[in-house]
């Protein structure tokens, strides 16, 4: 496509874009950026965050109390209380001591319960055996003081943040599983602290101690990951420059981003990236078009010509127009793209959702239960430690991470090698599919024709036929033409020298020769006199020059075989027929190792054209394909829907505009060369670039996300609902519990992030 | 305690193994420290934080492993067992470091990576209480001799032996962290690839005696503090 035709469809998809927007409002945690998963959703603007200073986070706290409307919002709103402890100490020390004041906490808390875990072992060991001594129960009493004394600052500082999580979401109006553990975990140390003022009965501190820890740090490592997962997300952020050289009036200043508004002169040096869209005003200058063509050659930009925001100035000093304020330009739009991605929740998160809500009121009835089964059993000692083993390995989190987790890692790891998902539901169909549907032209074939073959006619100079036929493609535009020409540039071929040439639609190029010797020199020319017409063209043409009737059938018997699978162009002049060249449609470089894999990895490919059958049946033969050839668009719509009814899995890929319905009814339509302007687009995977050997390796990463999903729920499942039959039980420990959601949380988490690795074809 | 001086010998001669995976570390440490003197005193306060992790755990271990000789049935010989398989891991991971026993991958350093991007706020921290904390989190990193160590200090079914097990292990890898953190890489490449096969040897070697004690008391009777070479 042209870059006019570009820019022109840019605009025309504005409104389309803005619409768009408004549809899918994200409803994103304030630390990690991720969606929030109670459906609810904020009449904010659509975003991923930044883990940004506290002084925004206020703002936007601020702005939402403001708008008027909105949901009971009062404030920032985390995923997890993973999340809400991150965020709680940034906001009150600022960004820098982030990690460090949380590390400090968490250290600090990790050296008590320590302690309190050996002075308690040591009670126990102590414990065993005869009755003690006077001096020994002296001693132990004072053990009971110590794990106390150990204890309390633990509670303190981990505590803390996790009431205040229970009581933020009990605001809403929602009980959490923070509420829960929060009960727990206080009630544990309660009756601890009664059991060492009193003397007797036995002490939990420890319990409580490592309940907090394990817990704090389980969730803490949770929410790494989520920032890990959009960790692609904000590399696409960090391509748009914040300032912005701006000339008003003749004057250069530089401005935010946010204030640049369309038909600003924006100036952008080399080496910088592009703020927004527009057009070159001044100067010139290579541009690489990477991060949003996947196309890693650089392109010449001049005045005139559309530039993309996002995109890198690589030597020259650009003036560009600017065409799109700050949040409307090319990468704007593919950074939302992948925001409304994340956000779009897919069968398994909206089966997890469904379970996690029932999951919580279920915990605390068994939780009750327990507690009063093994109070009437035992005693209250007993019950609590038994209750609270049940919060805490009956806590969803690694339920309600299994699926999002692997998804946000995906669609983040695919947006890295400049594959849009419009949703994971696309990925999970992506890997069921079986039959892969290839449009033809634009598609495995670049749409431009390339030379195949040339024939020289008996007796014929082969080098006056080349320059005869050089001559003539340069007078025209036609595509086969300039196929013969670019062929001819290749290999060095001059041109013979032409007056007069004549354009006939349809048919071909007649031009007069200039002079008795052909430009060449080689050429004893008795054949060609200046002044002799000479043909390019049809067999239409030939035949009413009278050229075709001198041309030798036998010699041609292989010629008419071709003919019927390829256009074919004629040289000739003086009524003879002197050359004929085959061209051919030229297959995209990644097609073919494309198909290749596909068929290895027990995939069907087919080609749905609306070419003639032999130029279909010989491509399709050449692939290793099936073919559909002859098809109106609604034809191809059919052969879709069929492959759609039998149950099959059927991929459309095809180029984003012509085959927008085939896209759309396919189970996932994969289409290329959306990297102008992403929101034109609702096929369910958009290659910003057109090559299609990108094609196995988003196949195998949808297969890897789907056993990750699998895999991460089956575990989840089976670990939570063994996990609360053993604790309800009272053969858990508490202690052991939060130890091991701690690891099956790891797990999953870990397992996710996997496939947000793997090699790199990542945008510089 | 025979083993003892090999316990020690372990953690010095480990400690390149330890430099590998917690130099940088202690480097992070050092570049953020005001003065020399400075320091060495966050340097001995990360090592503080990182025995006091490691004499948590031996005692845990003890602990765990003394809990075991009494709720198993008297008739297995848990202790013996417990030095057996200790004595398994520990001839494992010195196998593995010797180079004699190739691992699929060697993954050993990717926790340590992971740690890192966590841990760099708080060793960059200014003070003590960081330095000392940082040793703490280090202590809890997933590490092959850390675990057969803990596997060493389980089979003491103690308490105290085992926190003592421990405590001495991590004061033996102390002298060579500190003069890393101290005074930067003090042993060439040469030198500590020599000092990396004798610690791979020696930890083969105590892992081979902690066998040899397991089986002796499995099949003598003979108690766990017993020379294992005089009988």
């Amino acid at each position: 496509m042209s870059s006019v035709a570009r820019s022109a469809l840019l605009t025309a998809s504005d409104e389309q874009r803005r619409e768009s927007a408004e549809a899918v409002a994200v409803n994103s945690c304030d630390y990690c950026g991720l969606p929030l998963s109670d459906g609810e959703t904020r009449a904010a603007e659509t975003r991923i965050a930044e883990p940004r200073p506290a002084e925004s986070r206020d703002a936007d706290a601020r702005t939402s109390e403001a708008g008027e409307n909105g949901p009971s919002d009062d404030g920032p709103r985390y995923c997890c209380y993973g999340c809400r402890f991150a965020a709680t100490v940034t906001a009150a020390q600022g960004d820098a001591a982030l990690a460090r004041s949380l590390m400090t906490r968490l250290g600090l808390a990790l050296f008590f319960t320590m302690n309190v875990m050996v002075f308690t072992m040591f009670l126990w060991s102590q414990q065993e055996g005869e009755p003690l001594e006077r001096g020994a129960a002296t001693f132990y009493s004072l053990g009971r003081y110590v794990c106390l004394l150990f204890s309390a600052p633990v509670l303190l500082l981990l505590g803390g943040p996790l009431v205040e999580d229970a009581a933020a979401e009990l605001k809403r109006g929602r009980p959490s599983i923070s509420g829960l553990l929060a009960v727990g975990v206080l009630a544990a140390f309660g009756y601890s602290l009664v059991s060492v003022f009193r003397g007797a009965g036995d002490v939990y501190f420890e319990v409580s101690c490592m309940v907090l820890v394990a817990v704090t740090l389980g969730r803490w490592l949770e929410a790494n990951g989520k920032l890990k997962t959009t960790a692609a997300l904000r590399a696409l952020q960090r391509l748009l420059p914040d300032q912005v050289r701006v000339i008003r009036e003749g004057v250069e200043s530089m401005v935010a981003r946010e204030a640049v508004q369309p038909g600003d002169c924006v100036r952008v040096v080399a080496g910088e990236r592009l703020p927004v869209d527009g057009v070159v005003s001044r100067n010139r200058a290579s541009v690489d078009e990477q991060a949003v063509t996947g196309e890693s050659v650089p392109v010449v930009k001049e005045p005139g010509d559309a530039v993309y925001s996002g995109t890198l100035n690589l030597d020259g000093d650009l003036w560009i127009e600017a065409k799109t304020g700050a949040d409307g330009g090319t990468m704007q739009n593919l950074i939302a793209a992948v925001e409304r991605a994340v956000a779009t929740q897919d069968r398994y998160q909206r089966l997890a959702t469904r379970i996690a809500a029932w999951f919580l009121p279920i915990v605390a009835v068994i939780a009750v239960g327990t507690l009063g089964f093994h109070w009437y059993r035992t005693d209250l000692g007993a019950g609590l430690l038994a209750s609270l083993a049940v919060i805490v390995i009956a806590c969803p989190c690694a339920l309600g991470l299994a699926t999002p987790m692997a998804l946000w890692a995906a669609v983040g790891r695919a947006a890295r090698s400049h594959v849009l998902l419009r949703d994971g539901d696309t990925l999970i169909r992506l890997a069921a599919a079986r039959v892969f549907c290839f449009d033809k032209t634009g598609t495995l074939t670049t749409g431009q024709v390339e030379v195949w073959r040339m024939w020289i006619a008996p007796g014929e100079d082969e080098t006056t036929v080349r320059e005869i036929a050089m001559s003539l493609a340069s007078a025209s535009t036609h595509p086969l033409a300039d196929a013969i020409r670019r062929h001819g540039e290749q290999r060095g071929w001059r041109p013979a020298r032409i007056a007069d040439p004549r354009l006939l639609a349809g048919r071909g190029v007649i031009g007069r020769v200039e002079s008795g010797r052909v430009v060449g020199g080689r050429v004893e020319s008795g054949q060609l006199s200046s002044g002799t017409d000479a043909y390019l063209g049809s067999r239409r043409l030939m035949s009413e020059s009278g050229a075709c009737e001198a041309w030798d059938e036998r010699q041609s018997a292989e010629l008419s075989a071709a003919a019927a699978e390829h256009p074919f162009t004629f040289i000739g002049w003086d009524g003879r027929v002197r050359g004929a060249i085959a061209l051919a449609e030229q297959v995209r470089p990644g097609v073919r190792p494309a198909l290749a894999w596909l068929s290895e990895h027990g995939r069907t490919g087919e080609i749905l054209t609306g070419d003639q059958q032999p130029r279909a049946a010989r491509l399709a033969s050449e692939l290793g394909v099936g073919f559909h050839a002859e098809l109106l668009p609604e034809n191809k719509l059919t052969v879709i829907s069929e492959h759609v009814a039998s149950g099959r899995g059927v991929v459309m890929v095809g180029d984003g505009i012509n085959d927008t319905p085939a896209l759309a009814a396919a189970d996932v339509g994969i289409a290329l060369g959306c990297g102008a302007d992403v929101s034109r687009y609702t096929a369910g995977v958009c290659l910003l670039g057109d090559d299609l050997a990108v094609l196995p390796w988003l196949v195998q990463l949808a297969e890897q996300t789907v056993r990750t999903v699998r895999w991460n729920l089956f575990w989840a499942f089976a670990y939570n609902t063994a996990g609360i039959a053993i604790a309800a039980a009272g053969w858990l420990n508490p202690i052991v519990a939060a130890l091991a959601m701690t690891i099956s949380s790891l797990m999953v988490v870990s397992n996710s992030l996997r496939l947000g690795r793997g090699e790199e074809t990542e945008v510089r | 305690m025979i083993e003892w001086p090999f316990l020690i010998m372990a953690g010095m001669l480990g400690s390149s193994h330890c430099i590998g995976m917690c130099g940088g570390f202690a480097l992070t440490l050092a570049g953020s420290s005001r003065s020399p003197w400075n320091n060495l005193g966050r340097q001995m306060a990360y090592t503080t934080g990182r025995l006091f992790t490691y004499s948590t755990l031996g005692g845990l271990a003890g602990f765990v492993g003394w809990r075991l000789t009494k709720l198993v049935p008297s008739g297995v010989h848990v202790a013996a067992v417990l030095a057996i398989v200790a004595g398994l891991f520990l001839l494992y991971q010195g196998l593995v470091a010797a180079g004699v026993w190739r691992r699929k991958s060697i993954g050993a350093g990717e926790g340590g990576c992971l740690a890192g991007s966590y841990f760099g706020a708080i060793l960059r921290a200014p003070g003590f209480m960081p330095a000392f904390l940082a040793g703490l989190f280090t202590g809890l990193l997933p590490c092959g001799l850390l675990y057969g160590m803990i596997a060493l200090a389980a089979s003491t079914h103690d308490l105290v032996y085992g926190l003592g097990t421990m405590a001495i292990f991590g004061l033996g890898t102390a002298p060579v962290m500190i003069a890393t953190g101290w005074g930067g890489s003090l042993l060439n490449l040469a030198v500590r690839k020599h000092i990396f096969r004798i610690a791979a040897w020696s930890l083969v070697l105590t892992g081979a005696i902690s066998v040899v004690r397991g089986v002796s008391f499995l099949t003598h009777g003979i108690g766990p503090t017993s020379c294992p070479f005089c009988h």
